[in-house]
């Protein structure tokens, strides 16, 4: 047996589930109704077969019912029996937990925290967590087997919080409670995969911008296990293998994963809620966590609605992978050495990267489409919106350069100005730049960053603070006629790109590359590369053709896919009917 | 994705005294938290300083300047809390006086604390009250000095002297901000100090606000106009304990061109700006931009800078608007020369 069939047999993947929230199943505007839940699910199973993904369990991370509506535990059960019967599988292959809208939150408070879980009790008959290896006497853990390679832990991460007016993440004492749970964790074997699942998250930075979204001041002591942090620093440090344990949240009804030493934290977005409220843009969304000794893949599955938000009718489950350990293989376009292809046409087909016969290096005529990622759909959604509320997007005739002429315009300020959204956006950047030259070995001494004029600057410095990667702000704006030598590429500037095995392009908005390429041709007149180039922006649409060949990026990433269509110039109609919003002086 | 161990590469965001190593806490949270919540204290950030102080450095005591810090997270501490136990090293807490209540939960009691200059000292019996204010007083200098010698260092001499773009005095070279921004570590701590005169002034015109009763605004927005001025004032934003949001005009220096002429269309009026900039030699910015402010019903109402050339009162009598600047370039570099001819 070959070594990827090996592999491929201890391929595990979880999917994981969240915050159903079920309120009225007799009413009409929840997915999870009585109605509507069995279409809603199995089209999610078709999804996931589609991506030809083989459940070995469900680990449901609670909030299964609305607090006001804990008398619809039997419906919740009823949906999780239908969902896990079209993956094959059975109640037993489930793992849950409690959420804080499972408990039933004044007997706890008065006192009573076994009377306050009577009722998930009851609900927790027939799952996994029914019959565990071994288990904690307040069931704040339970841990259980699923063969010899796969174990579960459930925790309750509200138990012993008595403190406000509602439910939020519990103590956890030092070092009584913490021994007591890494008993359970201990009984793991290191080589077994270890699926922990709680309701609120032990990871801060999942929660970072939801909690200024929701407007408020405590949020973080609300939705953030912190107490669960030396558990957490515990669990990684003993479970050192990579590809090994991975962490479930919800909750927070955001997306985010994180890895912290090896271990992979995953907060999924919720399944349920009634739809048509203010924060329906925020989709549904169930995820499937992929691990196997070789790689872990989180796939994403986000339901979109195509009917209007004020009633669930029907959508789409849309299948993303947003995240892979080790990262995906960089793409590289380029053809065989030859002629360059003149700008303008672009052409889709791709080849292998090929050397130079006559030098060690490799030449590159690139001629391929712009390969590109989106660095967090949770930011790229949000950016959208912002767009979209504060009226950001602009029609008219941007003249941006002699040859295109750019049909609407973002106003990147007051964007980039909505609290915390600079330091998401460089949060954002900052992983996938890592997580780039960690998969090119590329230390951060031999990278670059060239931040292109103002909003570029801004981000490359963030950028270097927190990753340590050098960068320069250069102008590149009427080609450095409007601008000091010390404000574009000067020697000191090009030395430093000479001596980099990566340089890393960062800029605002990617609309025609025109500015890209004039950059990267300021250091390749001889058309010979010698590092890996890269492009990182907050807005760009890399579905549209560019108006330049920039094959050179071997990987692009941007905050947010927006669509900024140009005409070429002899296109366009002439000034005296469409008069122009923006003349960008142009040098040659 | 963050990824641990977090590549901080701390030894140099940590200034040496002969007394006593000293960093802001705040590099650290810029640094540790990715850019997200500089002003809040997490786990890594309290493990970051834990290693700092388990590293070998002698048995100089380490302080910490907690400038600016709002929160700090439970256990974010537990990693100090274990090397001031182990006596490992000594610890004293600047400007933690907001923070009490978390850093007696994380850390314990101090083993000294004084009030009169805001400062708790763990594991340092020989910190006394006196030694505790030369403390503060020097760490402040070492700062000064430190972003002095940033600021002196990023001259570049011209061959010959040589008209400046923006106003055209004869200069025998100039101060390139950029060199700051490229380097990671001087960006951060001339940003920080800057942060900390930013506020101060803003704290001035509160404090001037409530006693006088005038009809003062307190500025609310950072005004950046120029390429190498958006860094610092973007960082500026977002480091602040203030909410300070920031507008970005390309650019009106050093050489004047409005290169997005239409998005002064739905420009904000009635804004009360803090103008960023780098250095001021003639000032011809400054005043351009307090006259873009003007010209739709805002103000400039006060600037922070790295460095000045003329006296500073000579800028805010022309100016209409207070000046605080970090160095005075005419003493920070003494072969600088600005003339007319």
């Amino acid at each position: 047996m070959d070594v990827a069939k090996a592999l491929n047999m201890q391929t595990h993947s979880f999917l994981h589930v969240t915050d159903f929230h079920i309120h009225d199943p007799n009413g009409g505007d929840e997915l999870l109704r009585k109605g509507k839940y069995k279409e809603y699910l199995r089209d999610l199973v078709v999804a996931i077969k589609n991506a030809h993904l083989s459940i070995t369990a469900v680990i449901a991370t609670g909030d299964f019912v609305n607090f006001d509506a804990q008398q619809h535990f039997s419906h919740a059960k009823e949906t999780i029996e239908f969902l896990v019967a079209e993956l094959g599988l059975t109640l037993n292959d489930t793992a849950i937990c409690l959420g804080n809208h499972d408990l039933e939150y004044t007997l706890q408070k008065n006192g009573d925290p076994k009377g306050a879980r009577a009722k998930f009790a009851s609900f927790s008959k027939g799952f996994m967590n029914e019959s565990p290896i071994d288990q904690l006497p307040d069931d704040r853990g339970v841990l259980c087997k699923l063969g010899d390679d796969v174990w579960v832990l459930m925790l309750d991460t509200l138990v012993g919080y008595i403190d406000g007016d509602e439910p939020a993440p519990g103590p956890l004492t030092v070092p009584l409670e913490t021994d007591a749970i890494m008993a359970l964790v201990e009984r793991v074997p290191l080589d077994a995969v270890l699926v922990v699942g709680s309701h609120y998250t032990v990871e801060p930075s999942h929660g970072a911008l939801a909690g200024f979204e929701d407007a408020q001041d405590d949020w973080p002591q609300r939705h953030i296990w912190t107490k669960g942090t030396p558990l957490r620093e515990r669990i990684e440090r003993y479970r050192k293998e990579p590809r090994k344990t991975i962490w479930l949240s919800g909750d927070i009804h955001r997306e985010y994963q994180s890895i912290r030493r090896n271990v992979c934290y995953v907060t999924a977005g919720r399944i349920g809620t009634p739809t048509g409220r203010l924060d329906s843009h925020n989709r549904r969304q169930a995820v499937v966590v992929e691990i196997s000794p070789a790689r872990l893949r989180v796939h994403r599955f986000r339901y979109e609605m195509e009917a209007h938000i004020t009633h669930a009718e029907y959508g789409d489950w849309t299948p993303q992978i947003v995240f892979e350990d080790p990262p995906r293989a960089a793409i590289v376009t380029a053809t065989v050495p030859g002629r360059a292809e003149a700008s303008g046409g672009i052409e889709s087909d791709r080849a292998a990267l090929a050397p130079d016969s006559s030098t060690s290096s490799i030449v590159l005529r690139a001629k391929a489409a712009f390969p590109f990622e989106i660095l967090t759909e949770e930011g790229n959604q949000t950016i959208r919106r912002e767009i979209i509320a504060k009226q950001l997007y602009t029609w008219g005739r941007f003249a941006t350069s002699s040859d295109e002429v750019l049909l609407s315009w973002v106003s990147i300020g007051p964007l980039m100005n909505v609290p915390k959204r600079l330091g998401a956006t460089t949060r954002d950047m900052a992983a996938w730049l890592r997580s780039q030259l960690r998969h090119r070995n590329i230390d951060v001494e031999k990278a670059v960053l060239l931040g292109i004029d103002c909003w570029g600057a801004v981000l490359a410095s963030q950028l270097s603070v927190v990753t340590g990667v050098r960068n320069f702000c250069i102008a590149t704006r009427g080609r450095g006629e409007y601008h000091t030598s010390y404000e574009v590429i000067s020697d000191e500037v090009t030395s430093a790109v000479n001596g980099a095995d990566c340089v890393l392009l960062v800029t605002d908005v990617v609309a025609t590359g025109r500015t890209l390429r004039w950059v990267y041709d300021k250091f390749h007149s001889d058309g010979k590369v010698r590092q890996s180039w890269l492009t990182l922006s907050i807005l760009s649409d890399p579905k549209q053709p560019l108006a330049v060949d920039c094959g050179f990026v071997q990987a692009h990433g941007t905050a947010c896919q927006i669509a900024r269509p140009f005409l070429p110039a002899d296109h366009a109609p002439d000034a005296d009917l469409v008069p122009i919003d923006l003349a960008m002086p142009q040098s040659s | 994705m963050a990824v641990l161990p977090i590549p901080m590469t701390l030894p140099p965001l940590i200034l040496s005294h002969q007394d006593f190593d000293y960093a802001r806490m705040k590099a650290l949270t810029w640094v540790a938290n990715d850019g997200l919540s500089p002003k809040m204290v997490q786990h890594d950030a309290g493990e970051a300083l834990a290693s700092v102080l388990k590293s070998p450095r002698g048995s100089k005591p380490f302080v910490v300047n907690l400038q600016g810090i709002l929160e700090v997270s439970e256990y974010a501490m537990d990693g100090v809390k274990k090397v001031i136990e182990d006596k490992k090293s000594s610890l004293v807490l600047l400007n933690g006086d907001r923070l009490q209540t978390r850093l007696d939960a994380e850390l314990g009691s101090p083993d000294a604390s004084y009030k009169n200059c805001d400062c708790r000292v763990y594991g340092g019996n020989e910190i006394d009250s006196k030694t505790a204010e030369k403390i503060v007083r020097d760490a402040a200098a070492l700062e000064e000095n430190t972003v002095r010698r940033i600021v002196k260092d990023c001259y570049h001499r011209f061959p010959k002297p040589q008209r400046l773009h923006s106003t055209p005095l004869l200069a025998s070279g100039v101060f390139d901000a950029r060199t700051i921004i490229s380097d990671r570590v001087q960006f951060i701590w001339t940003v920080l100090v800057m942060a900390e005169r930013l506020e101060g002034t803003l704290e001035r015109f509160e404090t001037q606000k409530s006693r006088d009763s005038v009809s003062l605004v307190v500025p609310s927005r950072i005004l950046a106009v120029s390429l190498r001025a958006s860094p610092l004032a973007a960082a500026l934003s977002m480091i602040s304990s203030r909410e300070l949001s920031v507008e970005i005009v390309d650019h009106m220096g050093p050489k004047h061109a409005i290169l997005e002429e239409h998005s002064f269309a739905n420009a904000s009026r009635g804004v009360h700006y803090v103008y960023v900039g780098d250095f001021l030699i003639g000032g011809t910015e400054l005043k351009t931009a307090q006259m873009y402010a003007i010209s739709k019903g805002c103000r400039v109402g006060c600037a922070v800078i790295l460095g000045h050339w003329l006296p500073i009162a000579d800028y805010e009598e022309n100016m209409g608007t207070r000046l605080t600047s970090l160095v005075d370039l005419r003493t920070c570099r003494d072969d600088a020369t600005v003339q007319w001819t």
